[in-house]
């Protein structure tokens, strides 16, 4: 027997679960725009300021893979950001200068028609920014490679930390909304014990006390009573008849 | 054994009336708004306090890596033998580096004394403060990051320990966290709002199944035997909770009851010569005791919530959409002469240049408010004769078919086809939920059932278009039709559940509008419905559906953002109606009210205009237009209809006042359609805020005209009548 | 191999280059016998930065270039010769250094004699002072259909800014030598935009001597002048007088503590001037390369390449005079900056 107010109770729990769950992600998808865009104006000013550096060089006339302080500035910012996996500096034709990638070569092509890339590719995040020379001309690139895993123990955390206090937070919630709902229901439900404990009575001998039950109860008490009455003399009858017809049979074969 | 008649007086139980009802669904709302909020704010706190543990070391990293940029710089200068107190155009070059970071609130530049010679930044003036915890703790470290109050401090030393040519400092806000949670406040009250709501709608279903339902037929069998009529329902389960062990308690008695009688009515049978005693007993009990088998309908029973769900479920399906609409339109929009086949037929006819883009986007709109008001007539007859739950599933059909043929759809052509069936379905359904909640109980109670009917509607708005839009947000315009469709499926399960087929036998719930259109002579009627239902429509959809969707996406509003403007619409429009119900329960001010809606659209439409003079910021501007146009819109809906009577008291008599009702609620669906092609012209023609303010002035002229004409008419032609404000 | 590079070169390019597609290229550039480009290059007075910097640039590229040099030591003669004989080697392009060698190889825009000039062969010309008012082309935007080229002046506006931004600009005084176009040309310019911005100048033309020509003795005196008239900065137009007496005139000018502005880079490396800002002529040479290039590999014609200065300037600071005016850059131009 599920109470009435666990039922009300269980669908209202439902209803509470999916707006906090709601709410919970809405944090999760804010934490994680916020710390994405953290991400992207760090890497990208960690690009752009590497690129300054070279474009600098470039402005005297010195080709970029001839550019010596081009590994120091590289290097440099590689120490100040732990998040950073790698640094890569290429050419125009894709050639890496300084420093190793395993970045496809697709890819740099890609890098150098387009302006700036913020993406994944295989679970990695880059960065990258390009390197114009003094026309305007595209020379090469720079491309910062980030860890993914940062990001991913990040989320977990979130994650985790925000799932306990949503389902903790239901089912408190759960808990107060059933107290909440057996308090309201409890008049309710203390009328209908007690009519089924009358209902319960009728029909029974001198079960309804004088007064006891509604005009329903009283009535339906009566309505059995005769009926049983009746029965006990159609049962009567039935029994003088079966006897007049015996005594008929024995009189028969007399 | 007498049918059950379909139409007895709504039975309110006694164990349970409706002040009970009330009660438990009040009480168990408040204690979910409660829970909600509580639980909401907890989990906000939770997130807050992670995040700010997760962007300290974050802003660590940022503060250094901007320190060594202007370290770099710093160090130039003075490597090339620049003094320290020669450096010019510092605070220019610090102030070049503020927007690298949101969360920055100083940068600082001090000697070696560790006095500031530059800061800047919003709050460059703490930097007095803070420095000397920054600079003290620095002590043989180049670099240290640490917490000062509310700001989060990087100090960088320029030259040797023990002998500093300078100090960097970086100060980030350690508030951020808090100001990026504050952000999404209005999205969780959002989604509170929604949570209550379908809360609310889903109790008050289950309410009514599990107990309301349960209690009224208890009641009836009651009251049935007290005429002498007892209740035989089929034998069944041990009930599952207290009411359903009442009724199964009740049944048993029934059962008793039957199987004696029949014991003893089979046992008469058997005997050749009843007593004359017994026969006039048994006889006696026949009299007082009849049977009556209920064949196991005891979902039969009417209620308003079997229809309320359903309703509610489909009308959120349409409204899903309701924020953009119209920016999906021009999304798949192409000039229809590039459109194969049909921009030749078009071509041919002379459209080519005539259909200007602004005016097909607002083409969905207009197809699907003129269908239903087409198709709403029809779908009233058709409710008579095939019944509600009948017509419900069919025009689910359309509806389903249409919204997910609008999800695939090609171009904004193809596209008016779908929304043309969904609007059939629409009108379908509607007119079905409106029949069967017609056919509901009788006098006070049927009026309820009408407000049920717009409850269901106006939270499904509410809900609706906030949500759409968050999906539209998420998944994207095409999937949230897709799911529109399955909303259509799901409200058909239940309606096929839960409403009774019911056919209407009563011509006065379904008015023959053709014979009413008579009332159109008296020209005060004419004028509320011209200068006063139109004109409002006019500016529900041209401004409200059409052009909020695009001109907020205009000025950049985000597509959730968009959804709770329309939300904020709906709320207000709600308390509008209450309030206007309210006031002119009270005061009778009829004619003033649907003025002041009319005046208060003008004023609220003006709005917008504002924002270019810059005396009000722009996120607070679009709510306040669009909150005041929903409690404009809302104040004048109850007195319009309420003004009938008083208006044409002539009319009202010969023809009914719900023939009236459905006149106005028909012909104002001139204006929904007229809405978006003036709305499409004027944007044309203005620009959007010239256009909104333009449907603003049409909403406060038509006002005036309306009450200038109304109390001219009156006091010339019906110097007799009373009634009138 | 040659494909691939094509095709990046493209894409770098971007959706115009393409458009211009590869075939047109065949016929535009003939390859020489050894599948190299034949670049016919005619300068004024030998090999200089500017060229190297085209030659750099190509051999940078991977892009065979055959270079056939011819150098007119100053003289207009040798270069009509020198066309004839380009005339009769059909090379796949014409490179020429300095505003003369341009005017006598490819004509005025609207004098061209096709017996006289260069007419069909595509050209590229290099270190054209001015070459709209040269009559070289008709406008910036509108190059020859065989011929474009660089520019290498800084324009006088982004002169300006940079003094402003240097700092302390309210007054400007120029001294300057009135027998030369260019720089009374210059002059005016500065006039006008400095006038526009609300910059108040002062020019005052050398004196001439008895001769005619310029008197050499009156520079101190007129940027002492200068300086009572409460000027803030020297500007130094590009004038040939005044690049020989540079030592007086910049000198002069740091010890009354005026700062000294110039377009060339001579002003300031090799003398006491203290900013300059410059297209360096390797820079040049190599934007005049990338040009070709884009001819060359047929992914633009002549026609379709605006005439165009560098992006980027070459901001040069004294040192020591900055030191000596105790007016160091500010901040944010030091990272710009390059100290000599």
């Amino acid at each position: 027997m599920i109470p009435l107010s666990l039922r009300l109770s269980l669908v209202i729990a439902l209803v509470l679960l999916l707006a906090v769950l709601a709410t919970s992600t809405l944090n999760v998808l804010k934490f994680q725009q916020v710390m994405e865009e953290f991400e992207e104006s760090r890497y990208s000013f960690v690009a752009r300021d590497i690129a300054n550096v070279l474009e600098q060089s470039l402005n005297l006339g010195l080709p970029l893979d001839q550019i010596d302080n081009a590994q120091q500035a590289i290097e440099r910012q590689l120490v100040l950001d732990p998040g950073i996996a790698s640094i890569v500096l290429f050419d125009v034709e894709g050639d890496v200068l300084f420093q190793a990638s395993r970045l496809p070569e697709e890819r740099t092509r890609s890098i150098l028609v387009g302006d700036q890339w913020t993406g994944d590719l295989d679970g990695e995040f880059f960065t990258s920014t390009q390197i114009e020379n003094n026309f305007g001309q595209v020379v090469g690139g720079i491309l910062v490679r980030h860890s993914a895993i940062v990001r991913a123990q990040r989320n977990e955390t979130i994650i985790r930390v925000l799932s306990v206090a949503a389902l903790g937070a239901a089912a408190v919630g759960i808990l107060i909304v059933w107290f909440g709902s057996s308090q309201l229901l409890k008049p309710l439900r203390r009328r209908l014990a007690k009519t089924t404990r009358i209902l319960d009575k009728i029909g029974r001998a001198n079960a309804l006390a004088a007064g006891e039950g509604s005009r329903f109860e009283t009535l339906a008490n009566s309505v059995l009573s005769d009926l049983r009455q009746a029965e006990r003399e159609v049962d009567a009858a039935c029994a003088d008849a079966a006897g007049a017809g015996e005594r008929a049979e024995a009189r028969d074969a007399k | 054994m007498n049918a059950p008649d379909n139409r007895e007086p709504e039975l309110r139980s006694t164990t349970f009336d409706s002040r009970s009802e009330r009660r438990v669904t009040g009480g168990l709302l408040a204690l979910v708004l409660v829970v909600l909020v509580g639980s909401a704010l907890w989990v906000s706190q939770q997130a807050l306090t992670i995040f700010n543990d997760m962007l300290l070391p974050q802003f660590d990293q940022d503060g250094e890596i901007i320190a060594e940029r202007l370290a770099v710089e710093i160090d130039r200068a003075l490597s090339l033998g620049i003094p320290l107190d020669e450096l010019r155009g510092t605070e220019d070059f610090l102030e070049s580096y503020l927007d690298q970071h949101s969360a920055l609130i100083y940068l600082a530049l001090a000697d070696s004394n560790g006095d500031i010679l530059a800061a800047v930044g919003p709050n460059a003036g703490l930097v007095a403060e803070t420095s000397q915890a920054g600079l003290g703790a620095i002590g043989d470290n180049r670099l240290v990051s640490l917490s000062v109050d509310q700001v989060r401090e990087t100090a960088l030393r320029i030259g040797s320990a023990q002998d500093p040519a300078a100090f960097i400092l970086v100060g980030l806000n350690k508030q951020f966290a808090q100001s990026q949670i504050s952000d999404m406040r209005w999205d969780i009250v959002v989604v509170l709002v929604v949570s209550l709501l379908v809360a609310l709608e889903v109790l008050v279903f289950l309410i009514d199944r599990t107990i309301v339902t349960p209690l009224r037929l208890i009641d009836r069998i009651k009251q049935r035997a007290l005429h002498g009529e007892w209740t035989v329902r089929p034998r069944r389960r041990e009930a599952s909770d207290e009411i359903g062990a009442t009724l199964s308690t009740i049944d048993r008695l029934g059962h008793e009851v039957s199987d004696t009688l029949l014991r003893i009515d089979r046992k008469l049978a058997r005997l050749t010569r009843v007593p004359p005693a017994i026969a006039e007993r048994v006889d006696g009990l026949h009299r007082r005791v009849r049977l009556y088998v209920d064949e196991g309908q005891d979902n039969a029973l009417q209620s308003r919530a079997n229809a309320r769900l359903p309703l509610f479920l489909f009308v959120f399906a349409e409204e899903l959409s309701r924020s953009f609409l119209p920016l999906y339109a021009e999304q798949i929009y192409r000039p229809i002469v590039d459109v194969p086949y049909l921009g030749a037929i078009a071509s041919a006819l002379g459209l080519g240049n005539t259909l200007s883009a602004e005016i097909v986007i607002g083409l969905p709109i207009i197809v699907f408010m003129a269908a239903v008001a087409i198709a709403t007539p029809f779908g009233g007859a058709w409710v008579s004769r095939f019944g509600s739950r009948t017509m419900f599933l069919v025009g689910a059909i359309p509806a389903a078919v249409g919204y997910l043929g609008t999800a695939f759809a090609v171009s904004t052509y193809d596209m008016l086809f779908w929304r043309l069936l969904s609007a059939i379905g629409y009108a379908l359904i509607t007119i079905a939920c409106q029949g069967y909640l017609a056919n509901i109980g009788s006098g006070s109670g049927r009026a309820r059932n009408m407000a049920v009917y717009v409850a269901a509607v106006t939270t499904a708005v509410i809900c609706g278009s906030a949500i759409g839009a968050v999906l539209a947000d998420r998944f994207g315009f095409r999937a949230t039709f897709v799911i529109s469709a399955g909303f259509v499926v799901l409200a058909s399960t239940l309606a096929s559940r839960y409403m009774r087929q019911y056919q209407a036998t009563r011509v006065s719930a379904q008015p023959r509008i053709h014979t009413q259109f008579r009332a159109l002579a008296n020209p005060r009627f004419l004028a509320l419905i011209i200068f006063a239902a139109i004109p409002a429509k006019i500016a529900l959809t041209g401004f409200l559906f059409f052009m909020i969707p695009l001109f907020l996406n205009s000025i950049d509003f985000t597509q959730p953002a968009i959804g709770r403007m329309i939300m904020i619409y709906g709320i207000l429009m709600l308390v509008g109606t209450q309030l206007g119900a309210r006031i002119h329960d009270r005061s009778g001010y009829g004619l003033a009210l649907i003025a002041v809606g009319g005046l208060l659209t003008g004023i609220a439409l003006a709005g917008p205009g504002l924002i270019d003079s810059g005396m009000i910021d722009l996120d607070l501007m679009i709510p306040i237009t669009i909150g005041l146009f929903g409690l404009a819109q809302g104040v004048a809906s109850a007195p319009m209809l309420a003004i009938i009577p008083h208006i044409c008291p002539a009319e009202t008599k010969n023809f009914g006042l719900t023939s009236l009702v459905a006149l106005l609620r028909l012909t104002e669906r001139i204006g929904s359609v007229v809405g978006p092609f003036l709305a499409a012209f004027l944007v044309v023609g203005l620009g959007y805020v010239a256009a909104i303010a333009t449907i603003g002035i049409i909403s406060a002229a038509t006002a005036v005209i309306f009450v200038v004409v109304t109390v001219a008419l009156s006091t010339r032609k019906l110097p007799d009548t009373k009634e009138v404000d | 191999m040659r494909a691939d590079r094509r095709q990046i070169l493209q894409g770098l390019l971007g959706a115009s280059a393409l458009a211009a597609g590869l075939s047109p290229a065949v016929g535009r550039a003939q390859r020489g016998e050894d599948d190299s480009y034949r670049i016919f290059m005619i300068t004024w007075r030998g090999w200089e930065d500017g060229s190297q910097g085209f030659e750099d640039y190509l051999t940078r590229r991977d892009i065979p270039v055959e270079l056939i040099i011819r150098d007119a030591a100053r003289d207009r003669a040798n270069i009509e010769a020198f066309v004839q004989e380009a005339k009769e080697l059909q090379p796949d392009l014409v490179y020429t250094w300095g505003t003369t060698t341009a005017l006598t190889t490819f004509g005025r825009w609207d004098q061209v004699d096709p017996e006289l000039h260069i007419t069909e062969i595509p050209g590229v010309f290099n270190i054209v002072s001015t070459p709209v008012e040269s009559g070289l082309i008709r406008g910036y935007d509108e190059p020859r259909p065989n011929l474009t080229g660089t520019l290498y002046l800084v324009p006088v506006e982004t002169q300006l800014r940079t003094i402003e931004s240097y700092g302390n600009l309210g007054r400007i005084g120029m001294v300057f030598n009135e027998l030369e176009s260019n720089s009374r040309l210059t002059v005016e310019r500065v006039q006008l935009v400095a006038t526009e911005q609300g910059i108040e100048t002062i020019a005052t033309p050398v004196p001439l001597l008895a001769n005619g020509t310029p008197d050499a003795s009156a520079i101190p005196d007129l940027v002492a002048d200068l300086a009572d008239q409460q000027a803030d900065w020297l500007y130094i137009p590009p004038d040939s007088f005044l690049n020989v007496n540079r030592d007086s005139l910049t000198g002069i000018a740091t010890e009354l503590g005026l700062p000294s502005f110039a377009g060339a880079e001579n002003f300031i490396r090799d003398a006491r001037g203290l900013v300059g800002l410059v297209s360096r002529y390797y820079n040049v040479g190599q934007y005049a390369a990338y040009l070709a290039e884009r001819i060359l590999t047929g992914s633009a014609t002549p026609g379709e390449i605006p005439v165009r200065n560098l992006e980027r300037f070459s901001l040069l600071v004294n040192r020591q005079t900055a030191q000596s005016l105790s007016f160091y850059p500010p901040l944010s131009m030091l990272s710009l900056a390059e100290f000599v």
